[in-house]
């Protein structure tokens, strides 16, 4: 039965392509969304990384230090995570082989990040929309008007929260001047002034 | 042969339609505009616009309010319509400039249009909410207190 074995022979050698395919895609997609990969591999992002690092996101609640991709990717192992991570690895690729050594212009890349950040992302830490992110104190009654209205109990608002919540990690020059990044912005001054006096 | 050419015509229509969907799936779970439209679900609130938007976009607000726009008075509705779709500019987060800017600045494109040539978008050089391009002698480098919201 010389058909039946070449049967056998193609199902074993696709169970054993499929199961290789599966490893190696995900051994990448974990590789690619490394805090370091993002930042120091290809350099690009070392000015956010740095940023990151003197706002209120540099650590979760238990003190662990929030990477890139607890924000940027989706959470989970479905459509979402799949189609930003192939979206913007496109994106990125692109970028750093054919863009490469020009100045990224923040503006842009704002609006496009904003996109990206899924709601999910935010409330796997910020479950309680009307406390802070430990749970234990309420938040401003501003805050409590405006999550009544993301949440449809008082509804004009379908924004993403990332739509609201700006400059919460990032800070670039332009935004610096607003009235409500001022704390923000005067810590990385500090932190610039205290690294350039070394 | 006439079966490889199926089976190619085949693979290319999956292939765009793996591409397509793709796409499309991208744009409905992340929209690029997300506010538009919503504000018709409380038609008593979107009277004053700057109140609710100093702080659900500050920064809009408080370029808006720093910008000759905000100087001069020119309010929200004047540009971006009033969300329940009376009167004569339609409602959109994106004006459309050939539609809006030049109501009042037609002269000024005209000018620009024969200059440089046509297909450039107005906010490239001239940000709408912000300070015009040439304003470094009246942009404060810190945040002017000028918004007292």
């Amino acid at each position: 039965m010389p058909e039946k074995k070449n049967a056998y022979r193609c199902a074993a050698g696709f169970a054993v392509a499929l199961a290789l395919f599966c490893g190696i895609s995900y051994t990448l997609l974990s590789a690619t969304s490394t805090m370091s990969f993002c930042s120091a591999a290809c350099h690009e992002m070392g000015e956010q990384a740095t940023e990151l690092r003197f706002s209120a996101h540099a650590a979760d609640k238990d003190g662990k230090a929030v990477s890139c991709a607890r924000c940027h990717i989706p959470v989970g192992f479905g459509p979402k995570y799949l189609t930003v991570k192939t979206y913007s690895g496109l994106k990125d690729l692109y970028a750093h082989l054919f863009r490469s050594g020009t100045v990224l212009h923040r503006a842009k890349l704002q609006e496009t990040a904003r996109r990206f950040i899924d709601d999910d992302n935010c409330l796997d830490c910020h479950a309680d929309l009307y406390k802070d992110a430990r749970g234990e104190q309420a938040i401003s009654d501003l805050g409590r008007i405006s999550h009544d209205a993301y949440t449809g109990k008082n509804g004009q608002a379908v924004s993403n929260c990332a739509g609201c919540h700006i400059n919460i990690a990032h800070l670039p020059e332009f935004d610096r001047r607003l009235e409500v990044n001022k704390l923000f912005a005067e810590r990385i001054k500090n932190k610039e002034a205290l690294r350039n006096a070394d | 042969m006439r079966i490889n050419m199926k089976t190619s015509a085949l693979a290319a229509a999956l292939i765009l339609i793996g591409i397509g969907g793709f796409f499309l799936y991208l744009d409905k779970a992340f929209p690029e505009v997300r506010c538009e439209g919503a504000h018709l679900a409380a038609p008593e609130g979107y009277e004053d616009c700057l109140s609710c938007h100093a702080k659900v976009t500050a920064k809009v607000a408080q370029d808006w309010n720093e910008s000759k726009h905000g100087v001069m008075l020119v309010k929200c509705v004047v540009c971006h319509g009033e969300p329940d779709g009376k009167g004569s500019i339609p409602f959109a987060a994106r004006p459309d400039q050939n539609m809006i800017c030049s109501r009042c600045h037609d002269p000024a494109m005209q000018r620009m249009t024969d200059k440089f040539g046509g297909g450039l978008d107005c906010n490239t050089c001239h940000p709408r909410h912000q300070n015009p391009m040439h304003a470094d002698s009246y942009q404060s480098t810190t945040a002017s207190g000028k918004t007292s919201f």
